[in-house]
């Protein structure tokens, strides 16, 4: 039997779980400063109209 | 301290036989869960009686799943489990107390049931002995630990879902001692070093588990 | 919480000023990327070991190659495992919320180590032993495990509140350890109970070529899991504290950092 697809097979599953893993949080981070900048944005624009 | 304990119990008890006809639910949910194994399997006398003992206590494991929802949703519900929590007993005392009384209204029948069960199962005679006993040890550690999963999932909408998530990974220990145990008896294998770790096992999860449930308590209502 | 008298001690001073989350941010960004750049090389020479340098074995062939792999996800999922509930532990008794949202990103990679290690040993266990799927002891506990983690994050999930949310996946995963050797233990026996032969891969001694590797891609995967833990914590941080000032400074470095 040939060995090389599982071990291949093995291999890319780790790198793609691993890569995976790794890059989700960074996803998120654009997401979230996005969501900071509209926020203060919102606060500054509000702040600006009571006065 | 105890007069508490037994107060609570009896007034468990008694709100449970209110409502005779929901004692009923794990009861039957038993009965057909074990009856579909034969309807899936196939009649074979010899199969079912091999795979008996591993059924009959799955079975055992989802009925306790699904009664346990009702341990402590009535009192959360309506205000009561904070009134507890507020009253200055101990809170591991009075979810003992309320264990206890759940495992003699959803455990206990599962107990007196097996007879039935391992009869569907064609379960040899002489390992019934030893079934009950798994099942008389195994069921309050069931309810015991189970009661820490309902304490942790209490607040949540869909909480009964993610029990059986919570709390089957943490019932794989008993399961497999109790299954072992009984087919320890038909493979004419010693088995009382399983009954042995079942009692162990028992011991630990009333000495420790109402402690971590009124923590999941605390943190739930908090 | 009882107030400390501010100490003089560097030690205690560096662990009180973790539990500030701008101090927090700032401090862990400066190392994140030398963690990332030491699992990097680290993997990059374990690999390089593993895969072209030791030989073939005796036994396996090439497949026991997949050990590199295979084996310092398991040794990570554990760990992390245990990691995570000392976390928890501390976040439960002393309420720090660092340590409550370290704890909880932690599941989330510990759940990825737990199913490399599990797909991993399935295609090892192929080649090798014939089989995709055994309910062998290590396998097994493996797959309890990764129930728990998903235990722990469907908990941590399914509350609104983070903070309570955190407190509650804390204790289960308390319980969980608890268990973890309980289970590991009657998974073991039961396995010799019902299979003659326990299917594992430790027993034969290891030859130092194919030791080193391992080590290497073991202590690499520490580097990882630091990393990504930290760049979690980090972004839970800004999602939480939206609202709070400090977080207007970091949109600031963004900025910058993007125009230059």
């Amino acid at each position: 039997m040939n060995h090389a697809p599982f071990i291949w097979g093995s291999y890319a599953i780790a790198t793609f779980v691993l890569l995976w893993t790794a890059v989700a949080p960074l996803i998120s981070k654009k997401t979230a400063i996005k969501d900071i900048r509209t926020f203060n944005q919102a606060r500054e624009q509000s702040r600006d109209t009571d006065s | 301290m105890s007069g508490a304990f037994l107060a609570l119990l009896r007034r468990d008890l008694l709100l449970a036989f209110r409502r005779r006809t929901e004692l009923l639910f794990p009861v039957a949910f038993l009965l057909v869960v074990v009856s579909l194994f034969p309807l899936g399997i196939g009649p074979g006398p010899a199969l079912l009686a091999r795979i008996a003992p591993g059924v009959i206590w799955i079975a055992a494991l989802l009925a306790t799943v699904i009664s346990l929802d009702g341990l402590f949703r009535s009192d959360y519900d309506d205000g009561t489990l904070e009134q507890f929590i507020l009253s200055g007993h101990p809170l591991t005392l009075i979810v003992l107390a309320k264990i206890v009384a759940h495992w003699l209204v959803a455990g206990l029948p599962l107990v007196l049931l097996s007879p039935l069960l391992a009869i569907w199962m064609n379960l040899p005679m002489e390992s019934l002995g030893v079934l009950i006993v798994t099942l008389l040890l195994g069921t309050p550690i069931l309810s015991l630990i189970g009661s820490i999963g309902v304490g942790l999932t209490l607040s949540l909408k869909r909480g009964g879902q993610l029990l059986s998530l919570l709390v089957f990974p943490l019932y794989v220990p008993i399961l497999i001692l109790a299954t072992a145990a009984v087919m320890a008896v038909a493979d004419g294998l010693p088995y009382g070093a399983f009954l042995g770790l079942l009692t162990a096992g028992l011991v630990t999860s009333v000495t420790l588990a109402p402690f971590a449930a009124a923590a999941a308590l605390k943190i739930s209502l908090s | 919480m009882k107030t400390v008298k501010p100490r003089k001690n560097p030690l205690v001073m560096f662990i009180h000023k973790l539990g500030s989350p701008p101090w927090f941010y700032d401090f862990t960004g400066k190392f994140v990327p030398w963690l990332w750049a030491v699992f990097a090389g680290l993997t990059v020479w374990g690999l390089y070991l593993g895969l072209f340098v030791a030989p073939p074995d005796y036994l396996q062939g090439e497949s026991y190659r997949i050990m590199y792999i295979h084996v310092p996800a398991a040794w990570m999922s554990m760990m992390i495992y245990v990691l995570m509930a000392f976390m928890g532990f501390i976040a439960l008794i002393w309420r720090i919320r660092t340590m409550e949202i370290m704890a909880m990103n932690s599941a989330p990679i510990g759940a990825a180590f737990t199913l490399i290690a599990l797909a991993t040993g399935s295609l090892w266990g192929r080649p090798t032993w014939g089989a995709y799927w055994v309910w062998d002891a290590r396998l097994t506990s493996e797959l309890v495990l990764l129930f728990l983690y998903l235990g722990v994050i469907g908990l941590y999930k399914a509350m609104d509140e983070p903070r309570k949310a955190a407190r509650a996946a804390s204790l289960l995963a308390l319980v969980g350890l608890v268990n973890l050797p309980i289970i590991h233990f009657s998974v073991k026996w039961w396995n010799t109970l019902h299979q003659g032969s326990s299917i594992s891969m430790t027993g034969s001694k290891i030859d130092p070529s194919m030791l080193w590797p391992l080590l290497i891609m073991a202590i690499a995967m520490k580097f990882y899991y630091g990393a990504n833990l930290i760049t979690r914590s980090r972004v839970t941080l800004l999602e939480q504290d939206l609202r709070k000032g400090w977080t207007r400074g970091v949109i600031g470095d963004a900025a910058k950092e993007r125009k230059s």
